[in-house]
């Protein structure tokens, strides 16, 4: 049997696709003959198909009915297309929704995404198997090689899939030819939506399949310790209960469940077990400590003003966003090995040290400004305090004896200056070292550098220099044809691998070159320029 | 001989699936009807009672154990023939409970979606019937009863698949097949002119994408446009003339 049977418990549910069911509820509005989007008659070389929908009154439909401007109306009519509950007539591969007189229609329940059945292989087999004898052989480029892949994955069957297409073939020419070429387009149309030719966005790609079904009911817990029951036997009982009800009463099964409402899957069971965690949960949220809603959104308010203008989301990046228009310009400039880093970048820097030591160009710059100023110990101590904390557990006690030995040590030759107190527990628990050993000791010196260091580094030449030498790239504006052109010249970019060896390189030389500066050396060289 | 049978019996099988898949596509759209409801549930039980009857065969030829190996080869192509069919058409009874209780056909108001489909199924269904043509005796409430009907046809299925993956030792994986990729393409020399048109008029592909067809098209401009300077010198001189 295949594993695509119902009798294996792999994982095969998809959670993201539950809002499915609700863009059901708006399609089936929108598809109606009074108050839905008015269809007009295509007219094709013979035969007139009617219910074609223009793209300007679907836009206009929506933005009416659920009281949206048109750019957003026009983005949901572009879900709705992705989707595949509207295929576009003309461009079929193009699955956007155009404000204008392109055609548009429906496509049959049968081939709306569901967020149970996948689109299996074998159907796609078989339907590649019937488009190879209409269109006599030559199927486009990535469906041959689709075909051929799927020939050789499913061999065993393929005695099946040629025989299911000859006669699924024959049963289509059987209908009226109207009919025919409608469900040739609708189906053409669903394939394009869940096996969409390359280099393509897909609306399907919806992240990893889950084990458990997320639209079941929690059947309770306690009733199945009391009997002994199984969740399957008992949901099976419920039904009994509520079929025996409906007896009673003559209701239908789903009267009270108008279908908008089913959508939402959001009747729970109250059962003891449900009162039992809402207390639960109260207790533990009266027992959390509390800021007042004054200092936190104020807090909030200043975070927000200070970084608007830095998030892709809200203000276009410069020079443009390389997932909206292919072209990686603005990571080439964004690199953390950069020469010369942006204005933006630059600006972040000087938003607060935590962001200034995040960023390691600018870490790298500040290291500069501390190598000027001979005091680098600070910034070197807590790196090393870093990587103990994120470092592997077998080479924590080397570490540890190693940065006592530099930095801690009475006469060390980076001699990090704290107070006694840390000190001394700091070197109390070096005795035997874990991860948050130095964890003290490091909040000390941040909080030094950040207080002292580095607003005096934000005043420096250093800084500076930086901020004038700092390129701002103009943003880039490109026709449609461009956007073209750049999504099918996307290559892969830089491999990871490469980047984490070079980071390793640089720290090789940097902790090479930062040993203890021979002062002798130092003064020497000093003296020789004289 | 009993692998002929088998063959007759699973073409049979074949093109019932094929027919009760066009005809749960047309489910829920404009070409919706009661006659669909019927249409499903006839094609569905002579499905049923086919598969029963090439079960019942296929099993009792894979028992025997005292045929040849190639014969066994044959028989277990056979099986996994069967299965996938089987298959198909649990899935698609299953997509058909579903849609069938999202567009229940009694209700004052049907939201059934305009496809554009307008034409009706019979054709297909005669198909999958073997019958000239379709009657149709169904009451008007068929469409709740039929999915009771077909809730417990899909359990009977359900248990039919497993029990004949417990009972049946076939490995559906070491089955080769005996047709070779583009297979379909030999046997269907008559395509007719219908699906000549259907072409025509489904291929809207925007130009840069088929570089083939650029040549074709060329020459085809090329015979309109001396077609119609013909015309036009013909009439030209008529005009002339008279």
């Amino acid at each position: 049997m295949t594993i695509r049977s119902d009798r294996d418990h792999g994982q095969r549910y998809r959670p993201r696709m539950s809002c499915l069911k609700k863009v059901e509820a708006i399609v089936v509005q929108m598809q109606d003959p009074s108050t839905g989007v008015k269809g007009s008659d295509q007219k094709l070389n013979v035969t007139t198909i009617p219910n074609a929908i223009a793209g300007q009154d679907i836009v206009a439909w929506i933005a009416k009915h659920m009281s949206m401007d048109n750019d957003e109306a026009g983005s949901f009519g572009t879900m709705l297309v992705a989707y595949g509950y509207i295929y576009p007539l003309q461009d079929h591969k193009k699955l956007v929704l155009k404000a204008d007189n392109s055609l548009y229609r429906f496509q049959t329940p049968y081939f709306w995404p569901v967020q149970k059945w996948k689109a299996e292989d074998m159907d796609y087999a078989i339907y590649l198997a019937k488009r190879n004898i209409r269109k006599k052989g030559s199927l486009d480029a990535y469906e041959q090689e689709e075909y051929n892949k799927l020939h050789k994955w499913l061999n065993n069957k393929w005695d099946f899939i040629v025989m299911q297409a000859k006669e699924q073939y024959h049963a289509g020419k059987a209908r009226v030819k109207a009919d025919r070429v409608v469900f040739d387009c609708q189906e053409r149309a669903f394939w394009i939506v869940n096996r969409p030719p390359r280099n393509t966005h897909s609306a399907m790609d919806y992240g990893m399949d889950r084990h458990v079904d997320p639209n079941i009911e929690e059947v309770t817990d306690s009733i199945q310790c009391l009997y002994y029951v199984s969740a399957g036997l008992l949901s099976h009982l419920q039904l009994v209960q509520n079929s025996v009800a409906r007896v009673q009463d003559g209701s239908q099964n789903r009267d009270h469940i108008t279908p908008i409402l089913a959508s939402f899957h959001w009747l729970p069971k109250k059962t003891v077990d449900y009162y039992r965690r809402i207390n639960i949960y109260t207790q533990q949220a009266i027992m959390r400590s509390r800021v007042k809603s004054s200092v936190s959104l104020g807090a909030m308010v200043k975070y927000m003003t200070t970084f608007n203008n830095h998030d892709p989301l809200l203000v276009p990046c410069l020079p443009s966003n390389p997932w909206q228009t292919d072209d990686d310009t603005y990571w080439v400039l964004n690199t953390p090995d950069v020469e010369v880093p942006t204005k933006m970048r630059v600006e972040r820097w000087s938003f607060s040290f935590y962001e200034l030591l995040n960023d390691p160009r600018g870490r790298a710059d500040f290291k500069i400004f501390l190598k000027k100023e001979f005091s680098g110990e600070n910034l070197a101590f807590w790196e090393a305090a870093e990587e103990l904390k994120w470092g592997a557990a077998a080479s924590m006690s080397e570490k540890a004896s190693q940065i006592f030995k530099t930095f801690l040590a009475p006469g060390a030759p980076r001699w990090i200056n704290i107070d006694g107190r840390t000190m001394g527990l700091t070197v109390k628990g070096l005795e035997h070292p874990h991860r948050d050993v130095l964890d003290a000791a490091q909040t000390h010196i941040f909080m030094l550098m950040k207080k002292d260091t580095f607003y005096r580094y934000l005043k420096s030449p250093v800084y500076k220099d930086i901020q004038k030498k700092a390129l701002s790239p103009a943003p880039h504006n490109f026709s449609d044809a461009q956007l073209e052109q750049n999504m099918r010249n996307r290559r892969p970019s830089l491999s990871p691998i490469i980047t984490y060896q070079k980071e390793q390189e640089e720290k090789a030389k940097a902790a090479a070159a930062a040993g203890p500066v021979d002062i002798k050396k130092l003064m020497a060289n000093k003296l020789d320029r004289k | 001989m009993g692998r002929d049978e088998c063959k007759t019996m699973l073409d049979a099988l074949n093109k019932v699936t094929a027919c009760y898949r066009h005809l749960v596509t047309a489910l829920g759209s404009t070409s919706d009807s009661q006659n669909l409801r019927e249409e499903l549930k006839k094609t569905r039980k002579k499905a049923q009672e086919l598969a029963v009857a090439n079960r019942t065969k296929l099993t009792a030829l894979l028992k025997d154990k005292t045929i040849s190996k190639d014969d066994r080869a044959e028989y277990e192509r056979l099986w996994v023939l069967f299965t996938s069919s089987m298959e198909l058409l649990e899935v698609d009874m299953k997509r058909s409970l579903e849609i069938g209780q999202d567009f229940p056909l009694k209700v004052p108001t049907r939201h059934l979606i305009q496809t554009g489909m307008t034409g009706s199924t019979t054709t297909v269904a005669a198909r999958a019937m073997s019958v000239q043509n379709m009657k149709y005796e169904a009451d008007a409430s068929i469409d709740t009863l039929d999915l009771k009907d077909l809730e417990t046809e899909i359990a009977q299925v359900d248990q039919m698949m497993e029990e004949m993956e417990m009972k049946v030792q076939v490995a559906p994986w070491a089955v080769e097949a005996k047709q070779e990729a583009g297979a379909e393409l030999k046997s269907t020399v008559s395509v007719g002119n219908s699906s000549v048109g259907v072409i025509s008029i489904c291929e809207e592909e925007p130009k840069e994408t088929v570089e083939g067809e650029n040549g074709t098209m060329k020459i085809f401009v090329g015979i309109i446009f001396t077609a119609v300077l013909l015309i036009a010198g013909i009439l030209g001189y008529l005009v002339i003339n008279l």
